[in-house]
């Protein structure tokens, strides 16, 4: 399917007078909001029903851009929101992109707690291995051995891999895809969004400014090239898995059924009021 | 009437269902829990929703969603856990979402003694959550009073759009009295907005300060944000206006309404020459002490706040200026006098009876402080 | 002034004493048309450590709620009936548990000694039944609740299968109390 173009989607989904952002040149936000905001439109959703709810951060300020319900609240706490959005209106199509800093620090006891309970709220996770807003300190992605403003002799910590996390805790649809392979980003969230069950979706984005130019990827163009070669998708490594080396597999990694949590509620109410046909 | 036995904390569920409440989300603490097993019980019959989260920060954030999405929204917990609430509290303020939090206080600071009583959050109840905030903070003295404030603070909530906190404490959300609990309860819904989705802003006060509230999800399609905005709900950039508009208003829509927010009781206050000051269970102490007293012939009086923030100043002040001396009785180590000698602002003397040990602060401690004063005004 | 009796039911947490707070508070707030106030006072587990219910009962609204002077104490361990009979009101009653060997305890007070927990499980097999046999040895030793009145209350707390063992219990308690009265 053909791509929305740029003019019809600021026309139809941003909010007059929100652009430019505020995102440095080459910072990978803006073309993951574009992906997520092309999926939402490629599933004809009602755009009334849509909220968008986001913590703090540079992914923080996606909800500014778009003409949808939006939330921006404390660093950390999105999905937590998310979750009350959702189970108090379970028609609502309740999408939470969050920064790595946000989602996997802060927000980790609630990313694993809400792919556990499996509510039907699809998290984009806007991966760029810093924290941008704050001044590129380390995350819980950062490679080991990457420089950062807090790491300045080099990082000692290993990174999450979140895609491994978020299946361990129970995600019923899981995916990794980056902000080079851009219609592959749009398939995988629109997949993620169509799912019923808790959606995850790592994407891989460059933040040249704060993480880049401390690591030898002094442009943003160094770091498109980068994350074309760190990345191998799921068929070649099904292919190929001896020729994986290290790289990040991207696609959708897992995609089951699974018990959701508002249609279990629903049948709860049912077997407290007592109807045996619930 | 319904005649019933119940504790406080099952008043503040049966206030709570009966008032509206249809979203629960929590964490298991003591002295609090059984708020939200009875929750647990009752709200899905009433195609409510109940949830249990994995910490007090998600509680809190969980309520603060439900009620954008249109649900009146409630948590309760107990010391620990409202330290951690705090953060979400405060996102309650700034999204004006309408919510209620109970804490039924035991004895701090940190885990501090679980199953024992103590007043020691007054100030957290008021100044928890960081920045410049209003609040509203009612505590009840009885089980029936449990309900009616639980009423109370779900309809101020709503009415004003901001998290009220009912403050209760070990003895009262334990306590077993009988309650007539009456057929139907006032209720009060957010305002929500008339004009169409083109014409809203969500965040402008109106006559009375407080904004129309679309519920997420039917078209109004706003931004319900922390940073501080405009009446857009537009982060405000370098509007410092629009900035010192909001804190503003966040501010007045309380204060404008303080006759539906601040409440008191008072006996005896006409022919005293000394009146205790206290609130929720200990308050129940001092009404013991002031009629024993008032029988061996001391001139004593009750002032009972029932409303702790905004602080009813004026009264305390005209009071004060009547009397010989107030006597502030409390579980704590002294909080809510400072803010009584504040307020009486050398009027009056102010004297002090504290404990802090985990105890119920009995009427002959109260008693033997009175008598401590008269002694020394002879 | 008004009339204000006040009750304290102390032993170890486990053995039914803030269940047996809630029948007699139940009892006589509901069935008895009188105002009462009860708290359960006990610490974070639930198989050790002191636990105690305090009743207050009044013909009008209780100002304060928890025990000052008890006027009727039942003490399941000799560290209560020592602690609790001190502060007892003189003429009061104090229900002893006669396992436990108790001596020194004010001569001003009506002390009976009642083998509780020996009926709870002698007599019934259950000895965390002994909760309600105090109840019933309560209502025979004092006017502070009348037995019928516990009846009714563990009949609508008291699910299905353990309400008539419940009734026992009260029963077993009473007739222990009338003969407590004769000796």
């Amino acid at each position: 399917m053909a791509l929305m173009r740029n003019r019809d989607m600021v026309e139809r989904y941003f909010r007059r007078g929100a652009l430019p952002t505020t995102w440095c040149p080459g910072c990978g936000l803006g073309t993951a909001t574009g992906a997520m905001v092309r999926a939402i439109d490629q599933l004809g959703l009602d755009a009334d029903k849509v909220v968008i709810v986001t913590g703090i951060g540079c992914s923080g300020q996606v909800y500014t851009l778009l003409n949808f319900d939006g939330f921006h609240g404390t660093h950390g706490r999105a999905l937590a929101a998310a979750t009350g959005i959702k189970f108090a209106n379970p028609e609502l199509t309740v999408i939470a992109p969050m920064g790595d800093g946000d989602c996997a620090a802060i927000g980790g006891n609630h990313f694993i707690q809400a792919a556990r309970r499996n509510m039907d709220i699809t998290a984009i996770i806007m991966a760029n291995q810093a924290y941008g807003m704050t001044g590129g300190q380390y995350s819980p992605l950062t490679p080991m051995g990457s420089f950062t403003s807090t790491s300045p002799y080099g990082h000692i910590e290993p990174p999450f891999d979140m895609c491994a996390l978020a299946i361990a805790a129970g995600a019923t649809y899981v995916a990794r895809g980056t902000v080079y392979h851009t219609q592959e980003l749009v398939r995988l969230i629109a997949r993620g969004i169509a799912h019923r069950g808790f959606s995850v979706i790592e994407v891989l984005a460059p933040c040249p400014v704060q993480f880049g130019r401390r690591n030898a990827m002094a442009t943003p163009v160094d770091m498109f090239r980068q994350l074309q070669r760190a990345t191998v998708s799921v068929r070649e490594a099904e292919l190929h898995p001896e020729a994986i080396g290290g790289r990040a597999v991207r696609g959708v990694l897992r995609e089951v059924e699974g018990p959701e949590f508002t249609a279990e509620y629903e049948a709860l109410i049912r077997r407290a009021k007592g109807d045996t046909h619930g | 009437m319904t005649t019933m036995v119940l504790s406080g904390n099952e008043a503040c569920v049966e206030g709570a269902l009966r008032s509206g409440v249809r979203f629960f989300a929590g964490y298991p603490i003591t002295p609090s829990s059984e708020i939200a097993e009875e929750m647990a019980r009752r709200l899905p019959a009433l195609g409510g929703k109940f949830i249990q989260m994995e910490d007090e920060l998600a509680s809190m954030a969980a309520v603060v969603g439900a009620s954008l999405a249109g649900l009146k929204a409630m948590t309760a917990t107990s010391g620990p856990g409202f330290s951690l609430m705090q953060e979400n509290i405060g996102m309650a303020v700034m999204l004006e979402a309408p919510c209620v939090v109970v804490n039924v206080q035991r004895a701090g600071p940190s885990t501090g003694w679980a199953t024992w009583p103590a007043q020691g959050d007054v100030m957290a109840a008021r100044w928890g959550t960081h920045g410049d905030h209003p609040a509203i903070v009612l505590t009840p003295w009885s089980v029936k009073e449990s309900f009616e404030l639980t009423v109370r603070a779900v309809n101020l909530a709503e009415r004003l759009r901001t998290p009220v906190i009912l403050l209760s404490d070990a003895i009262i959300g334990r306590l077993r009295e009988k309650v007539d609990l009456p057929p139907s309860v006032p209720v009060v819904d957010r305002p929500r907005p008339a004009m169409a989705p083109d014409h809203y802003r969500p965040y402008a006060g109106g006559p009375d300060g407080v904004p129309p509230m679309a519920d997420f999800g039917t078209g109004y399609r706003w931004y319900a944000t922390t940073t501080t905005h405009n009446e857009r709900g537009y982060p405000v950039g370098v509007d410092a206006a629009a900035a010192e508009g909001l804190l503003k208003r966040l501010h007045s829509k309380i204060h404008d309404h303080q006759d539906e927010v601040v409440l008191t009781e008072g006996r005896w206050l006409e022919d005293s020459e000394v009146v205790v000051v206290a609130y929720g269970s200990v308050a129940r102490s001092a009404l013991a002490a002031v009629k024993q007293a008032r029988s061996r012939g001391l001139k004593a009086g009750l002032l009972r706040l029932v409303t702790l923030w905004p602080f009813p100043s004026q009264l305390i002040s005209q009071v004060a200026q009547r009397i010989r001396g107030l006597l502030v009785a409390e579980m704590n180590m002294g909080q809510m006098v400072e803010k009584v000698r504040e307020a009486s602002c050398g009027a009056s003397e102010v004297w002090s009876v504290a404990r802090f040990n985990g105890q119920y602060l009995m009427p002959e401690q109260i008693l033997d402080k009175l008598e401590e004063v008269r002694r020394a005004w002879r | 002034m008004a009339k204000r009796t006040e009750v304290v039911l102390a032993g170890l947490a486990g053995q039914g004493l803030v269940f047996a707070g809630t029948i007699l508070a139940d009892a006589v707030g509901l069935y008895e048309d009188k105002f009462i106030s009860q708290l359960g006072f006990f610490s974070i587990s639930a198989r050790t450590g002191p636990s105690r219910s305090e009743v207050v009962i009044g013909d009008e609204e209780i100002d304060f709620p928890a025990a000052t002077q008890p006027d009727i104490v039942v003490a399941f361990t000799r560290a209560d009936a020592q602690l609790y009979g001190a502060r007892m009101r003189p003429g009061g009653v104090l229900i002893v548990d006669s396992d436990q060997e108790c001596s020194c305890l004010p001569e001003s007070l009506l002390i009976y000694r009642i083998p509780l927990v020996s009926i709870a499980r002698r007599e019934l097999g259950e000895p965390l039944l002994a909760n309600l046999v105090a109840l019933g040895a309560m209502a025979a030793l004092s006017e502070v609740v009348a037995l019928e009145s516990l009846e009714q209350a563990v009949a609508s707390r008291v699910p299905g299968a353990r309400t008539e063992t419940s009734l026992e219990a009260l029963r077993k308690g009473y007739s222990a109390g009338l003969l407590a009265k004769k000796t």
